[in-house]
């Protein structure tokens, strides 16, 4: 197998990172691909194989946040549909739903360094030092990271939080 | 005696990271722990509802946008223009295709970029030019109106980068400035691609090694969909001028680079 195959095995994960990421909106794919065009740039010629998949989440997750600045510079926006998952539900069905739906939630109001690394570990499988490495931090902040998420996703599953009000344009 | 269960150990069980001793040690602690059991429980159940939630993104097909032979071709798309830096991007570009090719990447699964019967000699260079027309010209890159380099800066930097002497043509007699030069990777190895702008029109360049025993082609003309074409060769260099502007027009532009190439 080659880089070039690896980078090639790993956009089907970069795609589900990338969802999970911004709440399954229609842009991960333009994150995906401005990710791989980055990456197709830089390819190290040395580069082995197993470097291959740390490093483009690493380039996705960089390239998010750069994103998230230039967002958070210009106030956030979310669309009316968005708006509306966000309300509480009216009409609880059955309870496993409402807990899904109350997820959904918690992950998109969670602080992007605590989502980031819950899916880096919970949804890509990446080792606790790997996510340490990749986002250059101390192995601590990132465990402190992933029990912080996991509590606050906790409490939404438990109905005992509600995500904080964003401007709606 | 066990060491205290840590937070981390809790993780690491969710994560399905623990030894078996150390698991059946947290089971344990969890037995008898109802609150930390809870909220362990609680976490297996976000993880999986993650990957019920997310996983059938990854299954989906890709889309075209987002498929790797579609992404390379288009490449020299984004790495392009004045910097240094940019240019070594480039040329990690083409070290990158170098590799697929070394590595027979080409032939991996089934085909996935298919190379039949590839054109060659005048026919390649019309369509490279006219494909580096379509790439460019609708404005999809940024103009570099602010040409810092100049046109010998651009001269230096392309020739280094296509390893033979490109001069950037001047085109200010007819009124085209030069907004953006990149490299492209061609089947016949680097391209240099010139993109001149006139109000709306862009008029696309491109120049390259032939790979074919002719030193020297007289000037064709021809037709790519809404696109004017010249080509030509000039000791073993290519040329090749497109734009969407009357044959009248582009044919004294294509003559003045011609001439303007042509040794004394």
């Amino acid at each position: 197998m080659t880089v070039l195959s690896k980078i090639e095995e790993t956009i089907p994960s970069l795609r589900r990172y990338a969802s999970a990421l911004l709440g399954g909106r229609q842009d991960a794919d333009d994150l995906v691909h401005d990710c791989l065009v980055l990456a197709l740039a830089h390819i190290k010629p040395r580069m082995t194989e197993s470097e291959v998949r740390p490093w483009l989440f690493t380039i996705i997750r960089n390239h998010f946040i750069s994103g998230r600045r230039k967002i958070v510079a210009r106030g956030t926006s979310i669309d009316i549909d968005e708006a509306a998952a966000l309300m509480p539900a009216t009409a609880p069905v059955q309870e496993q739903r409402m807990q899904m739906h109350e997820l959904s939630k918690g992950l998109a109001a969670l602080p992007d360094d605590q989502r980031e690394v819950f899916l880096l570990i919970t949804l890509e499988g990446f080792e606790y030092a790997e996510v340490a490495a990749m986002l250059g931090i101390p192995l601590g902040t990132v465990m402190s990271r992933l029990s912080r998420a996991r509590d606050h996703l906790r409490d939404f599953m438990d109905g005992r939080a509600r995500p904080a009000l964003r401007r709606v344009k | 005696m066990i060491p205290p269960i840590t937070e981390d150990d809790l993780h690491a069980y969710v994560d399905d990271r623990l030894a078996a001793d150390r698991r059946r040690q947290v089971d344990g602690y969890l037995a008898q722990n109802p609150r930390q059991e809870e909220r362990v429980r609680a976490w297996q159940a976000q993880r999986d509802w993650v990957h019920a939630r997310f996983d059938p993104v990854a299954a989906e097909p890709l889309p075209p946008q987002l498929t790797l032979s579609h992404l390379l071709t288009g490449q020299a798309t984004r790495a392009s223009f004045w910097s240094t830096a940019n240019w070594r991007s480039a040329a990690g570009f083409l070290v990158a295709l170098g590799i697929g090719a070394a590595s027979g990447w080409y032939g991996h699964g089934s085909a996935r970029i298919s190379v039949p019967t590839l054109p060659v000699g005048i026919a390649a260079l019309k369509l490279e030019t006219k494909a580096a027309y379509q790439v460019f010209a609708p404005g999809r890159i940024p103009d570099q109106t602010n040409n810092a380099l100049g046109n010998n800066g651009i001269s230096k930097s392309l020739s280094s980068a296509v390893g033979f002497a490109v001069t950037v043509p001047d085109l200010a007699g007819s009124g085209y400035g030069i907004i953006g030069a990149t490299i492209l990777a061609t089947t016949h190895g680097p391209a240099a691609v010139l993109i001149y702008r006139r109000h709306k029109t862009r008029l696309v360049v491109l120049i390259r090694k032939m790979d074919v025993p002719s030193r020297a082609g007289r000037m064709i003309e021809s037709h790519i969909g809404q696109n004017n074409l010249f080509t030509w060769i000039n000791n073993g260099i290519g040329f090749g001028v497109t734009s969407n502007i009357d044959l009248r027009m582009l044919h004294p532009i294509a003559n003045h680079i011609r001439d303007a190439e042509t040794p004394t």
